[in-house]
């Protein structure tokens, strides 16, 4: 069970005047139950690699494979794909609409004919899944705050109970306890229920936490790949590429330099506590 | 330079009579040149508070005044609009040009001001936020960082005295952010311009001279950044929270490593810590 992206490339306008390379022949494997983290500055064709991923967007060339499934072969039922990669936009709190928040989560459910009482329990599974009260499922969605929206078009994607969920920037916006919030519903889901989780995050703290691979996209190619400590160790091509290293990262390099031994897989602000402790401990005797 | 007096806002609740408080008594003093940080949790009224610095909002009890301007006489909201502008979250809801001068020359034309001067404020504005070279590019190509530069520039050819930032940075990757946050923080140390930034980063509220934090609409802390952030349990109680590097000095000395008060920065950090090891 896999996702494997082939040699994928994505023109917008071809042959116009306009004519982007947003994604330019980038292949990988995201495996079944990873944690990706996918990082890259703006324009670097992330969102546009994660829409071909359940088939929003078709390739100018290349394709994706899913579970040895061609899904942008012609036979393939693109719904039945949709229903097992979810996908979380940007801002979804902009997509809801319906009257209540119960009717927004049934959404989709109901599209696929899931209806009645099974319906109903993966409605009130996934309002469980991101802590959203059961009191409010029959509030309209616009009464509430900007983290209970962003929770609620969550849950809209988690009662399909999808095998791989894609999220683009899931906590952009939220203050610093609505963003521990979701990306821990997010955690918990992929310990509970084993799902596969792309993450889309500008945060490298978020990703050095959460993500047990990251991809590094930039100008729209795969840039680097590896596990939060093999990808942090570059902090220069980091920055080269507009982006960052955690700040952790930061302090301990600069430790690093003043001669003493400290891990390269630490980004956590406790362990570096911990870590920082040892040195002087060590120091003093 | 914004002034706000007894301060109260309230927004109709949908489908019935109740209103519900955004704005709960705020008297604030906002001198010129200052650079304040506004923090607060989502619906804490941040939002809300800035829109009534340059009257897109009008206060329901109390006085805004921007450079004594009274904000609820309707007579001087052009006066008051071109004193304090604003720049959003989103860049691309912003811009409205198909280049970047024009875009830039929108405020100052809407103004009414002379061709020859509109010419000169769209450079001027350019190179204040170092984007000259992108005069005649397209907005809608640019970088996220970039697009929010063209929209600071937009709101400086107006010649303002204030500027608001409303979570401006969100959306930008961490290059962006720190393209943002230099051109703000050259605004107001060069041209001694008011800045106030809504921010959820508290690394950037960080660099700020003035900390404010929000709580149900109301002023709950207010003070330097370092008297501010120095009160970490207070701040996650507030759904906030304190810039990485404090948050490490504070855990550090609960284990009996004392690096001492109003740690913020990394390299602050990194002469306490090396003044402690003895290098």
């Amino acid at each position: 069970m896999s996702i494997e992206v082939k040699n994928l490339t994505h023109i917008y306008g071809k042959n116009g005047p306009y004519e982007k390379v947003a994604v330019d022949n980038v292949s990988c494997t995201f495996e079944d139950g990873e944690f990706i983290g996918m990082i890259g500055h703006t324009g670097s064709g992330k969102s546009t690699l994660v829409q071909h991923l359940n088939g929003i967007l078709k390739p100018t060339e290349g394709t994706v494979i899913y579970n040895g499934i061609d899904i942008f072969d012609k036979n393939t039922d693109l719904r039945k794909i949709r229903q097992e990669v979810g996908m979380v936009f940007q801002y979804p709190e902009s997509q809801l609409f319906e009257e209540t928040v119960y009717k927004d989560i049934a959404f989709g459910l109901n599209n696929y004919g899931i209806k009645g009482d099974e319906a109903d329990i993966k409605i009130h599974n996934a309002a469980k899944m991101v802590d959203l009260d059961y009191d409010l499922l029959q509030k309209s969605p616009f009464e509430l705050s900007g983290g209970q929206k962003r929770r609620v078009a969550l849950a809209g994607v988690i009662a399909m109970e999808p095998k791989v969920l894609i999220l683009d920037e899931p906590a952009a916006g939220l203050d610093p306890a609505g963003r521990i919030s979701v990306l821990e519903s997010i955690k918990n889901l992929h310990l509970t229920r084993g799902i596969t989780v792309i993450l889309v995050s500008h945060s490298m703290e978020d990703m050095a936490k959460y993500a047990s691979k990251l991809v590094v996209m930039n100008k729209g190619k795969l840039e680097l790949t590896g596990s939060p400590k093999e990808v942090f160790k570059n902090q220069k091509q980091l920055f080269e590429m507009g982006l960052d290293v955690p700040n952790m990262c930061k302090v301990l390099a600069k430790v690093r330099a003043l001669g003493f031994d400290v891990p390269e897989s630490v980004f956590d602000v406790e362990e570096t506590a911990q870590v920082l402790c040892e040195i002087l401990r060590r120091e003093k005797c | 330079m914004i002034k706000t007096q007894n301060l109260f806002y309230f927004y109709q609740e949908q489908e019935s009579d109740n209103k519900t408080q955004v704005l709960k008594d705020i008297s604030l003093d906002i001198p010129k040149g200052e650079f304040v940080a506004l923090l607060g949790h989502n619906g804490s009224g941040k939002s809300t508070l800035a829109r009534t610095f340059n009257a897109i909002l009008i206060p329901e009890g109390g006085k805004v005044y921007v450079d004594g301007l009274d904000t609820s006489d309707e007579n001087l909201l052009y006066e008051i609009r071109k004193k304090a502008g604003m720049v959003f979250q989103n860049p691309d809801n912003q811009l409205v040009a198909t280049i970047v001068e024009e875009d830039i020359a929108f405020g100052p034309e809407n103004l009414g001001v002379e061709s020859k001067e509109i010419r000169k404020r769209v450079d001027d504005a350019l190179n204040a936020v170092g984007m000259r070279a992108y005069i005649s590019h397209a907005p809608h190509m640019l970088s996220g960082g970039q697009k929010q530069r063209v929209a600071i520039a937009g709101i400086l050819a107006m010649k303002p005295e204030c500027i608001i930032l409303d979570e401006s940075t969100a959306m930008l990757d961490p290059s962006g952010r720190k393209e943002v946050m230099d051109t703000i923080k050259k605004l107001n140390h060069e041209l001694n311009m008011t800045v106030i930034l809504i921010t959820h980063y508290m690394e950037e509220a960080a660099q700020a001279d003035r900390v404010i934090v929000l709580d149900e609409g109301k002023v709950v802390m207010d003070g330097k950044p370092d008297e501010v952030f120095c009160q970490v349990d207070r701040l996650k109680e507030l759904r906030l929270g304190v810039p990485e590097v404090t948050e490490l000095s504070y855990i550090l000395k609960q284990k009996g490593v004392d690096l001492g008060d109003g740690i913020l920065t990394t390299d602050d950090f990194m002469d306490r810590f090396k003044a402690v090891i003895g290098k």
